[in-house]
């Protein structure tokens, strides 16, 4: 399931400020645009492949005009009008955040101008991910296959895989459009999530709510949960896997908290240096990919 | 290349053959990357004391991915322990093989938790809607939404 969460998800990642009674009344309006997106994801995701292709935000607008759903049409308008015009839709499985992320990360390695420094980069990266696994106790037998198929991913942006030229943004598609494929960039990205979250405690131990119930968990108990598939990601868990895998990521946030700009949450606030930033785009309970 | 469910199961089947099996759990046969049996006993005082039962593994090319379809033996006289989270049938209701499965786990670990299930039982019973669970029941367990309601198992 990836169409569950809940206003309070909203407000937890976007708007850290009070919460005033005025807000609850918006919060009322809120609920009734909630779900109408849900609606419309559920409508336009039903059988598509795990990653679409490239389509125009107006089409994304539309939808919602269809819908009479005018805050989202006004954010929508914002970012068009601020040079985001196209985006990818990912399946709504309950992994679209770390398919989109993986997607579009491995996007970004392709289009570097410095590709060769880029993937020796990412693979020491890697090599450090592994080190963590191994740091917080999961077994080499559970990660290994994961972590080289992963490997063997990142050196295909540069060299030749198996007969095949090296990966191209087309090739890239399919890859991420076959489950085998596209799930073991996903178990791999969840593993790591969680082992980061394991090594890091202090940070995150007072915001690893449970999504449904809120209620707050065992560090054990939500890395367990990090780690199955079709598990939605909060903030918490991009905040763990960004900084693990030093990558940039700026996430558009709709749902009418912004007045007048869209709300992007930068995930670093500093970014690391090397790579441009992934760009998501959130509507409550779902991340696609948000393309300039 | 081989799927990542015959390179990892691969090297389970090797880790088992090298360093053996967790005490009271015994590879029956795993002749492919299909199907794979164990013998499962709990060892120490225990409602099941000296009994023994066979646990059947099936594996999909998703694993460990997805999880493995897991249930107890009930032919040629075996039978499923009586349990409250084991239908007559063999199918065993546990959230860790249904929405809390992760590739963390082994073939190994689900044996083992299965075994701790049978030793913590205070009463032998089956599930309330055994009857009716066992009517209906899919071939494949996985294919049986189960509602994990007990934490303990």
């Amino acid at each position: 399931m990836s169409q569950s969460g809940n206003t309070a998800d909203v407000n937890q990642a976007t708007a850290p400020e009070e919460h005033s009674l005025k807000d609850d009344l918006k919060d009322l309006q809120f609920s009734e645009v909630y779900d109408l997106n849900q609606r419309t994801i559920e409508d336009t995701y039903a059988d598509g492949p795990l990653i679409q292709d490239v389509a125009p935000l107006s089409l994304l607008r539309s939808e919602y005009e269809a819908n009479d759903n005018h805050v989202f049409v006004k954010e929508i308008d914002w970012l068009i009008n601020n040079g985001y015009h196209d985006f990818r839709r990912v399946k709504g499985d309950g992994d679209c955040f770390y398919r989109a992320i993986g997607f579009a990360f491995f996007t970004r390695l392709i289009q570097n101008p410095d590709k060769d420094l880029a993937v020796v980069t990412t693979l020491s990266t890697l090599m450090a991910t592994a080190n963590l696994l191994e740091e917080t106790g999961i077994e080499k037998l559970v990660y290994e296959d994961f972590y080289t198929e992963m490997e063997a991913l990142i050196r295909w942006v540069v060299v030749p895989r198996e007969g095949k030229s090296i990966l191209t943004i087309d090739g890239l598609l399919e890859y991420f459009r076959d489950p085998e494929g596209s799930n073991v960039v996903v178990v791999y990205l969840r593993l790591v999530t969680a082992s980061y979250i394991k090594a890091h405690v202090e940070d995150f131990e007072n915001f690893l709510f449970h999504p449904e119930t809120r209620e707050l968990m065992s560090v054990p108990d939500y890395c367990n949960r990090v780690m199955g598939l079709g598990k939605e990601a909060d903030h918490v868990e991009i905040m763990a896997l960004c900084d693990a895998f030093r990558w940039n990521v700026e996430v558009a946030y709709l749902g009418g908290h912004s007045k007048d700009a869209i709300n992007f949450v930068k995930i670093p606030d500093a970014p690391y240096p090397g790579f441009d930033p992934v760009f998501l785009l959130y509507r409550p309970g779902h991340y696609d990919i948000l393309l300039k | 290349m081989a799927s990542i469910a015959a390179r990892r199961l691969g090297k389970e089947l090797k880790e088992i053959h090298s360093e053996g099996c967790p005490v009271g759990i015994n590879l029956v046969k795993a002749d492919d990357f299909e199907t794979w049996w164990f013998t499962i006993e709990v060892m120490g005082e225990s409602e099941y004391k000296g009994e023994v039962y066979t646990l059947q593994f099936r594996f999909d090319g998703q694993y460990p991915i997805s999880s493995p379809a897991v249930q107890f033996v009930i032919t040629d006289g075996r039978q499923a322990p009586i349990h409250p989270h084991v239908y007559s049938n063999g199918h065993i209701c546990a959230s860790i093989l249904g929405n809390e499965w992760s590739p963390v786990l082994s073939v190994t670990a689900v044996c083992v938790t299965l075994q701790s299930m049978l030793a913590s039982c205070k009463k032998k019973e089956r599930p309330a809607d055994n009857d009716r669970y066992v009517r209906h029941a899919p071939d494949n367990p996985k294919k049986t939404q189960f509602h994990y309601d007990d934490d303990t198992v």
